[in-house]
């Protein structure tokens, strides 16, 4: 059979709904696809522990530096499950690390920021850990098994953040008017960012992830969804989101809002962000003072009797 | 003669769950019993089979139970969220900050005058 029929039988099979398995015979578009999306995944949950992480110490209370440090092991542990799941489609483990390092691989725009203030991990909880949970929802019906699997149970972990974040949220908006103007300052600050987020309006004839149901929404989509969950949430709290435009139209059936500018998110995600050097030197650093764990690793007599 | 566990799937973005186990001296026998003792019936997608010795088992519930208060890592460790939302809504409205812009007709401003049990609640 020639590489040809064999891709559009595969596309026919993904299209009916089929799943593809990590040892099934897929075309290498799909393999490529599916490796620098699922890599690009996980490369945002390690980066994307930092922000939080540069928190723990200074959290409010012991319960929040508790929560706040199992959340950060939580997506570690996420990101560790995702690289499992991409080194099978043929990237190596040490490879996706030291490409991300390196600052070759990318991870998500609003990983590249500062977190200021406690309003900020409220922001991030809330706000991120929610946007994530819309699209990480989203890709549950993708047509890739092994991700999917792993998805389950970090939508699991994801509502639980969220659930956190919220609580962080309402305990700052019930208190005094300081911190709520913390949290609204924190609001207005991530607001664009988070819009970027969910990337550009783009045509879905084009998107090479839908084509292969490794994505199932539009970026449009899923930040309609966004919208319908949390705006109507700050506007109950008193908070209000720096965006005039911002509406929901009966009529149309969708939120009307103010498009981001789009070359600061290309410049972040390209790794000009205000956080993106100080973050990326950080993990650096982590990485080469843990060698010696690899190291141990690689000697343990467990291994060298197998 | 080897004893094998026997994980089968629903459906194919299921994790591995175990079902039961066969006894088998080979590879091929443990999943042809393993097919006709559990899967005659449309029970799955697909099944594996381990056999025992090379399942390693934890055995240690002692080791995963909490030493200490761990509910931050639960959901319920976060109760009352409905609670919280009316309460932080409230002192909102007070101050007159409850923002009233077109949104979907069943996200309604949170009604903070009567206690109401809504779905998205906890
Ligand atoms: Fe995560
Ligand atoms: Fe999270």
């Amino acid at each position: 059979m020639s590489y040809e029929t064999r891709t559009a039988e595969f596309k026919a099979a993904i299209d009916a709904g089929g799943m593809v398995e990590a040892g099934d015979w897929m075309p290498d578009e799909y393999r490529q696809a599916a490796l620098r999306f699922i890599e690009m995944h996980a490369n945002s949950e390690i980066m994307g522990a930092l922000p939080e992480r540069e928190w723990i110490a200074r959290a409010p209370s012991l319960r929040r530096k508790l929560s706040l440090t199992a959340k950060v092991q939580d997506e570690v542990g996420h990101g560790h499950m995702l690289y499992r799941v991409a080194e099978d489609l043929g990237k190596s483990r040490d490879a996706m690390i030291a490409d991300l390092i390196a600052g070759k691989t990318k991870f998500h725009n609003v990983f590249h920021y500062p977190t200021v203030t406690w309003g900020d991990v409220a922001v991030i909880g809330f706000l991120i850990d929610g946007a994530a949970l819309v699209t990480q929802k989203a890709l549950l019906e993708c047509s890739y098994a092994p991700y999917v699997r792993v998805l389950k149970r970090i939508c699991a972990e994801e509502s639980l953040h969220q659930r956190h974040g919220e609580d962080v949220v309402l305990e700052l908006c019930a208190g005094s008017d300081a911190q709520r103007q913390m949290f609204q300052d924190a609001v207005n600050r991530w607001w664009e960012p988070i819009m970027q987020f969910f990337g550009p309006p783009s045509k879905p004839e084009r998107d090479v992830l839908l084509h292969w149901r490794l994505k199932t929404r539009t970026n449009e989509q899923l930040r309609q969804r966004f919208f319908d969950t949390y705006v109507p949430k700050l506007w109950d709290l008193g908070i209000s989101v720096p965006d005039p435009a911002l509406a929901y139209d009966e009529a149309a059936g969708e939120w009307t809002w103010t498009q981001p500018n789009w070359d600061t998110f290309w410049q972040v995600v390209k790794g000009n962000g205000p956080m993106t050097e100080t973050r990326l030197a950080w993990r650096r650093w982590m990485h080469e003072a843990h060698g010696w764990v690899r190291e141990a690793m690689a000697e343990s007599p467990a291994r060298s009797a197998a | 003669m080897d004893r094998w566990e026997v994980f089968g799937k629903r459906t194919l973005d299921d994790p591995w769950t175990s079902v039961g186990a066969v006894h088998a001296p080979d590879r091929e026998m443990a999943l042809l019993l393993a097919k006709e003792s559990f899967f005659r019936h449309g029970e799955g997608v697909d099944f594996a089979v381990v056999r025992l010795d090379d399942l390693h088992v934890f055995g240690r519930s002692d080791l995963l139970a909490f030493a200490t208060d761990k509910t931050y890592r639960l959901q319920a460790g976060y109760t009352g969220m409905g609670d919280k939302r009316r309460r932080a809504t409230a002192k909102a409205q007070a101050a007159g900050a409850v923002i009233d812009r077109p949104r979907p007709a069943d996200k309604r401003v949170l009604n903070t005058s009567h206690r109401r049990r809504e779905a998205a609640d906890d």
